[in-house]
């Protein structure tokens, strides 16, 4: 494709993983993305009808998008979804190491590429002929949602047990500033969902590709 | 009983059978007709609350395993003073 040449990627010529196949999700990154994707949105929405229970800014969640119910019905859905978030994250973060992928894919990255690929989005000039190569801002977006994911798993795990983790508890501030951690990490990861699912509509040859891996 | 006036559903659905003649159409609806007793087994859809909510149950039921594993009879939760206590106090069971 002849205009894919004036199209910038500052993340480098840095050939990704490519293999022979055309296989640009394999297997295992496909299986933990769903699974975490189905496990985040119950986690979120029976984490809103907890919220409800006892909110502690001046809005409530209105219930018609919540699950669960009742509080004790969101925290039975809250308390087995956290299974499949925190198994399959585990795995996911396991592979990623052992694969080397979190090393080919996810890095170098400095604040200057990200800008500079965030302005090239902006401008409507950043390419995504290749999708085993992700640019500076999906880099960064992605990395975000890891470790905001391990923000929800321990602010939630302190507030699941705050009695068997006081060293967890106190780094948070205590048990009700780690609810406001827990909340605030929960928008992060709404406001992640929703501008995937926009970026996913505008290239939507990604949906397909995390589907069946090319 | 001759064999094709076996049920009530047989010929209910052969009475419905002689309103559609079109051979596409015929095949249409017979395979709607057989979806449509499908349907009539709600009782074993997958969505039905009693299975998702025996499934949370047992998970539930784990859960209070872990967390019998987690606990300690000797490191206690610290303790606050009196006023110290939300009311009314916030149920939190589970």
């Amino acid at each position: 494709m002849a205009e894919s040449t004036v199209l910038r990627n500052t993340t480098g010529a840095l050939p990704a993983t490519r293999r022979q196949d055309g296989i640009v999700f394999p297997l295992w990154l496909r299986i933990t993305h769903w699974l975490n994707a189905i496990g985040v949105i119950v986690m979120v929405m029976s984490g809103w009808r907890i919220y409800n229970a006892s909110p502690f800014f001046p809005f409530r969640i209105p219930n018609e998008i919540t699950i669960g119910g009742w509080l004790a019905g969101a925290l039975q859905w809250h308390f087995a979804a956290m299974w499949i978030v925190f198994l399959n994250g585990l795995f996911y973060l396991i592979a990623n190491l052992v694969s080397r992928r979190v090393f080919t894919q996810f890095f170098p990255l400095s604040p200057r590429a990200i800008w500079n690929d965030f302005m090239a989005a902006l401008r409507g000039r950043l390419s995504h002929d290749d999708l085993s190569h992700y640019n500076a801002v999906q880099r960064f977006a992605y990395l975000f949602v890891i470790v905001d994911i391990a923000v929800l798993i321990f602010s939630g795990l302190m507030l699941w047990k705050s009695v068997r983790f006081p060293l967890l508890r106190e780094l948070m501030g205590g048990y009700e500033i780690a609810r406001r951690v827990h909340f605030l990490a929960m928008a992060g990861i709404v406001g992640f969902f929703a501008l995937h699912v926009v970026m996913v509509a505008l290239v939507p040859r990604t949906l397909i590709a995390m589907i069946r891996g090319r | 009983m001759p064999p094709e006036l076996a049920s009530d559903g047989d010929l209910i659905v052969r009475d419905a059978l002689r309103w559609v003649d079109a051979p596409a159409r015929r095949v249409f609806m017979q395979r709607g007709l057989t979806l449509g007793g499908l349907s009539l087994l709600s009782g074993c859809s997958l969505v039905d609350g009693e299975s998702v909510e025996n499934l949370l149950g047992k998970v539930s039921r784990f859960n209070d395993r872990v967390q019998a594993a987690i606990f300690s009879s000797t490191d206690l939760a610290p303790t606050y003073p009196d006023s110290m206590i939300t009311r009314p106090f916030p149920f939190n069971a589970y």
